[in-house]
């Protein structure tokens, strides 16, 4: 959906996705569909921004540009959708990041921080396929809880099995103080980053 | 740590990536699932730390082994 919202960090930052976003969407997302953890999607520009026609008008879908503070160099993508406003959650996903980029850790700090200070809400969950053995680790690593059984996903029509964590409004400030403050330590490390 | 070596280093990421010793032949970040992005910032800083150098941004994504690391301390060490 069309939305403005933005959040800052001290390195990165996630502002909306714009029309003019969709060639280094469809690069990004190509560059990616060797890892075979990617729906094929649109593999054009001209069909990703269909696909962003489309999106434009979805509610409950806030799709980002993860972008470096200092010269707005776009490193990545994320999005929070799947909103659900009587539950007050949302999934949170379609995260992508540049191979030399550093703003992973920064990036989804940022994402809590606009799931549950921004949007309000009171859960998000991510579900990865299981084979993306890093992305799972790292969803571990920040203190997610597992579901307790896989879930099925279907990636490009095919049958995956998949692993879903959720982080809670009370789970929320110890994950996202492990976050900040390795990605303000690496800020410190980093030329021309903001306070 | 004193001295230093690539086999140090190993120890290290063993302990911080909380991997049993031979459940990788290869410690390549590519292949190795509990390597990932959090894990990664903490190795560097534990890095830093023992060894008492600092790592630029610049460099963080080519620390991607024991060798590499080592190699990178060493430079560290040298200037």
């Amino acid at each position: 959906m069309r939305h403005d919202l933005k959040i800052a960090g001290y390195r990165f930052a996630l502002r909306p996705v714009r029309m003019d976003d969709a060639s280094f969407i469809a690069m990004l997302r190509n560059d990616r569909l060797r890892t075979g953890f990617l729906n094929r999607g649109a593999e054009t520009v001209a069909a990703q921004q269909e696909w962003l026609r489309s999106y434009f008008s979805r509610a409950g879908d806030y799709y980002f540009i993860i972008e470096r503070r200092t010269d707005h160099r776009r490193d990545g993508l994320l999005a929070i959708y799947n909103l659900n406003a009587n539950r007050h959650e949302a999934e949170w996903g379609r995260w992508v990041i540049r191979d030399e980029s550093t703003a992973a850790v920064e990036s989804a700090w940022l994402v809590y921080r606009m799931a549950f200070d921004t949007l309000r809400l009171e859960s998000v969950y991510c579900r990865t396929i299981e084979a993306n053995g890093q992305v799972v680790s790292f969803h571990d690593h920040c203190g997610l809880l597992r579901s307790p059984a896989n879930v099925d996903l279907i990636v490009d029509g095919e049958a995956r099995s998949g692993i879903e964590h959720r982080l809670t409004r009370h789970q929320y400030p110890e994950t996202a103080l492990r976050l900040q403050l390795l990605a303000a330590r690496a800020a410190r490390q980093s030329p021309g980053s903001m306070p | 740590m004193s001295g230093g070596s690539s086999a140090e280093v190993t120890v290290l990421l063993l302990r911080i990536l909380e991997i049993p010793p031979g459940k990788y032949s290869i410690l390549e970040r590519g292949a190795v699932e509990e390597w990932d992005s959090l894990k990664h910032m903490e190795l560097i800083f534990s890095l830093e730390e023992c060894y008492g150098v600092q790592f630029d941004e610049s460099e963080f994504m080519s620390l991607t082994s024991p060798a590499a690391i080592w190699s990178a301390v060493q430079k560290h060490l040298a200037t």
